[in-house]
Parts: C-alpha cells; structure tokens; sequence
C-alpha cells in the first residue's frame, strides 16, 4: 500500500491534465444558456471528479482519490476557472468523498461496480458543497433533491464507468505493468 | 595481454557473477559474468532491446529497487557508489529528466539531496554551470534545446560529485550538431580521468575515445568484452549481423521514380505564422515537389520542417500564398506513431475500421509485409519502437498516395527498421509518387534522397541534390547538420522565446511567503460562506480587489482584464437563484412563462455574485504573485509535507504545457484518418489514450530520474532532512500580513 515515487508523479501528471478538462467542461458549462433547472446542470457535475476516480483505479493507493482531485482543481484553478479558488477547494469535497467510497473497500476494491459507487459519493461531496457556497440551499427541496441524485448518477457514469473504460483501455496497452492496476489484473485479467 | 592485465589491476567498481534479470515475468539479461574496474570507460553496444539499459541500470543501482525485476545471481557493488549522488546517470530522453523549472534549482535538487547548506550550493551550482552550459541559472529549461538539456542533465550529475558516469543512449533524440557538442563533452570527461559508462548507437564516432567495450547480443547475454578498437574489429560481422552497422551497398543511382511532372505538387509565396508566435513559422516560401522524387527537408527544430509539411499534405492552411496539390491521395505520417493509432487492435489500424470474424486476406498479407506477423490481436500501443512506427507507416502509405508526407519517419529507430522503412518509401516512390520527408539524418539524406531542402527561421536557404549541400557547409551548419566549432556557451539562437514572465513576485503580496499566503487565502475564501447580505458581501469583495488592483505588481488594465470575465458570470448567479431559490414567503413574485421569479431570490443572487467575486479576486491574487517552485518548497517545509509528495506533484505538473502540445498535434493526426467526426464514450476513449499512455511512461522515467538523483530515503520522506536551494523565508511580516488580512475579512463580516 506504499506510494511509489511512480505513483505519486502519475497522480500530478494525471491530475494535471483531468484539470485542463475541468477547465473545459467550465466553459462549456458556463456556455449553457442559464434557462436550464440546476437539476438539468447537474448532469455535467460527475466529469469534475473523473481524476479521483481514474487515479486510484491506476495506482491504488489510500489518499489517491483526495489527492487527485486537490491537484486537479488546482490545476482548473491556476488556468483561469470561472469559479477561481472554489475550483480546487470544491475539488477536495468531492476528492474525499470519493475516497470515502474507497476506503469503504479497504483499498482493495477497483471493480467496475466498486468505481461506480465511489464515484456516486462524489455527487454528495459535490453537493455539501455547493450547500454552502453555491446557494443549493436557497434551492426548494424537491430541487436539491433532484440535485443530490443527478449528481450522484452523473458521478457514477461520467466519472466512475469513464475512468474504468480509460483504465481498461490503458491496461491493453501495456503501460501500466509497473503499477497496482497493471500487476493486480494480470492475474485476474478474466474479471475486466 | 600483458598490457591488458596491467590495465585490469585496480579495484571492481562493480562485479556481476551468474546474473539474471527478469522485468514483469520477461527474462532480459541472461548468465552476465562481468567486473568493471575503476577507471575503465566502458562503450555498451547491442541491438535495441537487448537489455543495455537494464544493465546500467543494475550497475547504478537503481535495479532492483528503485525498477522493479526479479534478479538472480551476485552483484557485488564498491561500497563508495552507495552514497547519494555517487552514480550521475544521463537518460536517452532530455525531456523527461528533470524535476524543477529553472536551470539553476534543477542542478541544486541533487545538492538539495545531499543537504548541502546554502551558500555552498550556490556556488557549486554557480562552477558547474560556469563548465557546462554558461547560462543564466534563473532560465527556464523547457526553452533549451536538446543537446544543451543534456548539457544540464551532465551538469546535474556532476553537480554530486560522482565516482561513475553513466550516459544511457544521451544523444539518442539530438540532431547532429548537438550530437557532436555532447560528444565533445563525454570527451573532457574521458580526459580527466573519470570512470564513464555509455550506451551509444552512434558508437562509431566514440569508439576511438573509449578504450573498453561491452557488447551485447540479442537474446541478453554478454558477447564480449575488450579493447574496443580490437573488439569492433574482430567483431565486424555480428554488427553487421545485429543491425548496428549498415554496410549495405545501395545503388547511387536513386532517382528510381520516373520523375513526373503530371503529379506536381506546388506552394507559392507560402508565410504561417501562428498566433503568440513573434517570427512567422514560414515567410514567403515556394517550392514544387514532383512524382517520383524522393525530397528530405533539413533544418534546425523550429525552422518550419513540420509546418511546411502539414502545408503540403493539406492539414494547415497558410495565410497567404497558394497551394496546388497533384491529388488529394496524401498520406501523412507524424513524428510520434502513437498519435495514428485510433482503433485498440494492429489488425483494425490496418484494415481502417473494425474486424470482426477472421482477419482478411489483405491484412494479412500486410501484416507480413511489415514484419507484423502474429500482432493483430495485440493493443498498437504495446508494439516495441520500430514495430509501432513500421505500423503507422503501413497504416499511412495504404493505397496508392500519390503525395506521402512524413515528419522524421526515421527518428529513434534502429539502422535495420531506418532501412526497412525506407525500402516502403522508395517503392512508393518508384510506383511515381512523391515522397517529401523531414529528418536529421544525414547519412539517410545522402543514400536515399533525390533532392534536400534546407530551411532555417522559417525560409528556404538551399534546394539542390545531396552532394551539392555536402560541399556548402555554410548550409550544413546553418541546419545543424554539422558542428559549428563553438561550443560551451549558450548562444541566444539556442533559447527559445519565453512565453511568460515571471510577474508580480516583486510586489507587497509577492514577497509574502507562499505557504502562508496560500493558507490566508484559503482561509479567507472559507470566511466568504457567512456573508448573507450585501452589507457584508461588497466590502468583503473589495479587500481582494485591492489587493489585486494596488498591491499586486499588476497595471490596472491587466487586473482589470483577469477579472472582467468574471462579471458574466455574476450575472448568471444572479438569474440561477432569482428563478430556482426558494421563494420566502411575503415577498414579491413574478411568473414568466414557466418561471416563478422572486426578489428575495434575486437578492440573495446579488449576495452570492459577490460572494463568488471575492473568491475569485483571492484567487487571482495568489496566481498572480506566486511562483510554483517557490510555492512547492515552503509549503514543503511550512506544513511539514513529505518532500516526495510535494517534489513529485511539481515535477508532474511542470510537464503540462508538453501535453497540450500533444493533444493539438493528436487533433491533427486525427484528422488525417478522417474519424474526428464519430463521438462516443468508446472514441472518447481511443482519443486519450495515446496522451494517457505518454503520460504513464513520463511519470515513470520522471520518478527513476529523480530517485536516481538522490530522491531517496530521509531526503525524499521527511523535509527536515534535506536542504533548500533559494528558499522563501518566512518571516513575522508574513504574519502580520496573514492577521490584516484576516482581521479585513472578519470586519466586513461583523459591521
């Protein structure tokens, strides 16, 4: 369960780029003629959290998912996000709350399923947050519920059943045969 | 052999007996039996993938350990290698060995490993760059050319002082004339005396320079070690067996395409010049490419090979001038084969689209044609080097183009595949097409070129036949073909422009400590939740905005123009809880089509707007005052984070602007095979991976630079355990600063 020098530049490399996507997805989001129900917005939400779900599926270690999302909304946020500093600080709520659904699995569970679920915490990590500091709390109830769900969903299919198809997709190629996910599923090839 | 046990008297730097080494399962080296003594200089000659570097890398100790294998048999290693930096080692790729931004942190990041103390580090950084590079220790090193990122790779390791050398294919990926200058560097270093170890395909040229040589076969086993002249020489025929040398006696007579003026392909008064870009990538250029030649361009990096090529292959449009292509059969092949791949099978790549059932006829034949026989199944990406790029060239030359265009289609490969790939082109051509390629390669200009264009700053400064441009060496200097006879000091031509300068560290806010800043604004931004109505949210804006506009070492106009973007979106906020919040009761509402909008929402979206232009405004105050390597190390050693942590998020995220490099150079590649259209999850996928799989090999050769270098143990987990080049001090006025701050925001909050 040691971080490997490896994994700890992956994660900020990695991280990195999941950030310039937040960055896009900002924009594009913002580009959205506001018209739409926040419970219609919040399809987008689960991409904002893709490098917590990708990272440790890749190295597998305690804190990944954090750590990735810290990095990642930093990155967002030092290219010039729309939502400046908040970009990385709503990035560590959704990074813990995506590493609660990890260490839920002792660490040890990197399944589609399993990244699914992770990635669906995110969606309440996302929430708490905008709770506070995006005025979801101003929202009538049946709206923040709507939000909560539709997070949640879009976390588990933007970020948790992405992540696994990049990972997969990565895992043919070869180039993960010195990290966790390279040398666990060579073993177990026939569960992807 | 009186004189050779004379030589091999002193004592083994490292002794291999009976050893085995196998990486992930796959057996690379077998039965090596070899001593290395003190001040043997050892040349490592083999075929690609016959396990040289594995071998470095085990006499450096960085295997196993910092590399994973699985080792069997003795390794016995002079105690004096033991300590940090005792081994400098130079890896084939310049890019993916550093860690920091700048020149002079990247030489102290040893030292730093060390824990040398501060004044000796600055001037131990201060002597070696005086030796190597000659340059400003306060340059970036992502603007320096390859050979002298080599320079400082050499720099770096000498730096540490090391008892051995190790120099992995260092020339690997340069041109020729950065060739030469690093070759006459390994040269000082052969004179004074030190113990080197190099791995060198261009062996010829060192070959008189290095008395000992290692040769390595195949299969991973040492076929012999000894005096090098003797060696090569009694060896001639297994190098030319492996591939190392090629003695092949091709035919001058080159113009094999009957040269057709039906298939013309022609720029006039061609000028590109992209945007940010001060010189104009090509200015005023004309040029007529015809059937059955065979063209190569030449010219230093940035002279325009690239964009020329994607102006006559039809992926770039020029500003201005004309373009007029024989037909629009172009095939295009890019300098990394992976940004091609677009399907997760060989076989698919091959067939252009997805096979289901058994493998066509066609294919077949194809896969055989280009040594690909039995790879159909398998992933393009886990392909060895030459094998990826005979792909992308089988992929790019299907059908009959009656224009291929190839950007260094022989670039890092071995003389064997350089040949194999270049008997595809010249069928090609023979068939009446045109073949235009650029490369480095001279050697490779002479034997199969018709006619060579040089450019330089993006003009054509010679068109003419290979023998005509041997005779002009004004030319050949000019596109760094050949040595130019200076060397050491860094000469402007060889720094790229800057695009950003470090700005706003000098001001008020600047010169805060970074770590603290960080947490005063964190904090603050944290604070920006209890503001409920506009009495607190405006004056609350205002402290970030001052700071920004009076404080910050901005001009008005440009603070003014980093927040501007801003205001849109507090509009936006503005109508979300004007027509979603839920309305309080007793307040005034109005009903508009669907929507119910209310003024208490409305006015809760005006607390919000300023809500988020404070977070904002703290935010761009931080970016603008910060530097990142600054930034890293005092939070490193303010909040006591684990230096592997922090060093090895920096060292990632310094390789950003390379991939947003790639990824519009994948874009390209994408367009060539004419699949950019389809938009799925499952693309979405093949889409990044060739940027993702770049990234996983980055990461990896970056962690082994760094442990390489001394990142290891207490230096690399503890942050009292190592010292800091340049650190920002912390001082009371940090405090003071953090408390006004604070107190501001508490007072906008309270009132």
């Amino acid at each position: 369960m040691q971080w490997k020098m490896r994994d700890i530049v992956l994660t900020a490399v990695f991280s990195a780029i999941c950030g310039a996507v937040y960055l896009g997805w900002d924009l594009l989001f913002k580009a959205l003629p506001p018209v739409v129900n926040p419970v219609v917005q919040a399809t987008f939400n689960g991409l904002w959290w893709i490098a917590a779900a990708l990272i440790p599926f890749i190295i597998r270690r305690p804190g990944a998912a954090l750590l990735a999302e810290a990095i990642g909304g930093f990155m967002e946020f030092a290219l010039g996000s729309p939502y400046g500093v908040q970009a990385f600080t709503i990035g560590l709520a959704q990074g813990a709350a995506v590493e609660l659904g990890f260490l839920l699995g002792r660490y040890r569970h990197y399944s589609v399923g399993w990244l699914m679920l992770a990635s669906a915490l995110g969606g309440i990590g996302n929430y708490i947050y905008s709770y506070f500091y995006y005025g979801v709390n101003a929202y009538s109830s049946a709206n923040q519920i709507g939000y909560l769900v539709v997070s949640m969903i879009s976390g588990a299919v933007l970020a948790g059943l992405l992540s696994w198809l990049l990972g997969r997709g990565l895992l043919r190629t070869g180039v993960l045969a010195n990290f966790a996910a390279g040398r666990e599923t060579a073993v177990s090839e026939a569960l992807l | 052999m009186s004189v050779l046990a004379e030589d091999r008297l002193s004592a083994p730097v490292v002794s291999l007996t009976n050893v085995e080494v196998a990486l992930g399962g796959r057996p690379v080296l077998r039965k090596v039996n070899w001593t290395w003594r003190w001040g043997e200089s050892v040349l490592v000659i083999g075929p690609s993938g016959s396990g040289k570097s594995t071998l470095a890398m085990l006499a450096a100790g960085l295997l196993p350990g910092i590399v994973e294998a699985e080792l069997s048999g003795l390794v016995e290693r002079d105690a004096r290698l033991s300590r940090p930096g005792a081994v400098g080692y130079v890896f084939q790729d310049p890019d993916s060995q550093f860690c920091q931004l700048r020149i002079g942190e990247e030489i102290a990041f040893g030292l730093e490993n060390q824990s040398i103390p501060g004044e000796r580090m600055e001037r131990v950084v201060g002597e070696v760059l005086e030796r190597t590079l000659a340059a400003d220790p306060n340059l970036e090193h992502a603007r320096l050319s390859g050979g002298n990122k080599q320079k400082l790779a050499l720099a770096c390791a000498l730096a540490m002082n090391p008892e051995i050398l190790i120099l992995d294919e260092p020339t690997a990926n340069l041109d020729p004339a950065s060739t030469a200058a690093v070759f006459q560097q390994i040269g000082e270093l052969l004179d004074q005396g030190r113990t080197l170890l190099v791995i060198e395909h261009k062996f010829q040229l060192l070959a008189d320079r290095i008395p000992w040589v290692l040769l390595v076969d195949t299969d991973g086993t040492v076929r012999r070690f000894g005096p090098t002249q003797m060696v090569l020489q009694e060896e001639q025929d297994w190098l030319i067996a492996s591939g190392l040398v090629d003695l092949s006696d091709r035919p001058q007579s080159k113009a094999v395409g009957a040269v057709g003026y039906d298939k013309l392909s022609r720029l006039e008064g061609v000028s590109v010049r992209y945007p940010r870009q001060q010189q104009a990538a090509l200015s005023d250029v004309s040029l007529m490419v015809r059937g059955g030649e065979m063209v190569a361009l030449v010219g230093p990096n940035g002279a325009g090979k690239s964009t020329l090529l994607k102006v006559l292959g039809g992926l770039m449009r020029p500003q201005s001038g004309t373009v007029t292509r024989a037909s629009d059969q172009v095939g295009f092949g890019f300098q990394n084969p992976e940004h091609q791949f677009i399907f997760e099978r060989v076989g698919d790549e091959l067939a252009n689209r997805r096979i289901e059932g058994p493998i066509p006829q066609d294919v077949r034949d194809r896969l055989q044609y280009f040594h690909l026989e039995g790879r159909a199944g398998q992933s393009p990406y886990a392909l060895s080097q030459g094998q990826k790029r005979r792909l992308s060239v089988a992929v790019m030359t299907s059908g009959s183009p009656d224009l291929l265009c190839l950007d260094e289609p022989t670039f890092g490969q071995d003389a064997r595949t350089r040949r194999a790939l270049m008997d595809v082109l010249q069928a090609h051509q023979a068939r009446g097409a045109a073949v235009v390629i650029s490369t480095h390669d001279l050697e490779l200009v002479s034997r199969y070129a018709t006619r060579v264009v040089a450019l330089a700053g993006g003009r054509i400064i010679f068109d003419g036949t290979p023998e005509a441009l041997r005779k002009r060496t004004d030319v050949m200097r000019a596109a760094r073909l050949m040595a130019d006879g200076e060397n050491g000091s860094l000469k402007s031509t060889d720094v790229m422009p800057s695009p950003n300068a470090v700005r706003g560290t000098r001001s008020l806010v600047g010169r805060v400590n970074p770590a603290w800043k960080l947490l005063a604004v964190f904090l603050a931004v944290g604070l920006t939740a209890f503001a409920h109505h506009l009495g607190q949210a405006i004056p609350l804006a205002a402290i970030p905005i001052i700071l920004l506009v009076f404080f910050s070492g901005l001009t008005l106009k440009q603070s003014l123009g980093r927040l501007a973007p801003f205001v849109l979106f507090f509009t936006l906020y503005v109508w979300t809880l004007t027509a979603y919040a839920r309305p309080v009761p007793h307040t005034p509402t109005v009903h508009i089509l669907w929507y119910t909008l209310s003024w208490s929402g409305f006015l809760d979206g005006i607390v919000l707007g300023f809500r988020m232009l404070a977070a904002v405004a703290f935010g761009l105050v931080f970016v603008s005052t910060v530097d990142i390597v600054e930034l890293i190390k005092s939070a490193t050693r303010q909040f006591r984070i684990p230096p592997r942590f922090s060093y090895g998020t920096l060292a990632g995220l310094h390789f950003f602007p390379v991939f947003q490099e790639e990824w519009s150079k994948l874009r390209l590649a994408r367009r060539v095979r004419g699949r950019d259209a389809e938009r799925s999850l499952a693309r979405v996928v093949t889409y990044a991976l060739p940027i993702l799989a770049d990234a996983v090999r980055l990461s990896e050769r970056v962690a082994i630079a760094m442990e390489a270098r001394g990142f290891v143990g207490q230096a690399a987990t503890s942050p009292r355990h190592r010292s800091y080049y340049r650190p920002a001090p912390s001082r009371w006025q940090d405090g003071v600063f953090n408390l006004i701050l604070l107190a501001a925001a508490a007072l906008a909050l309270w009132h």
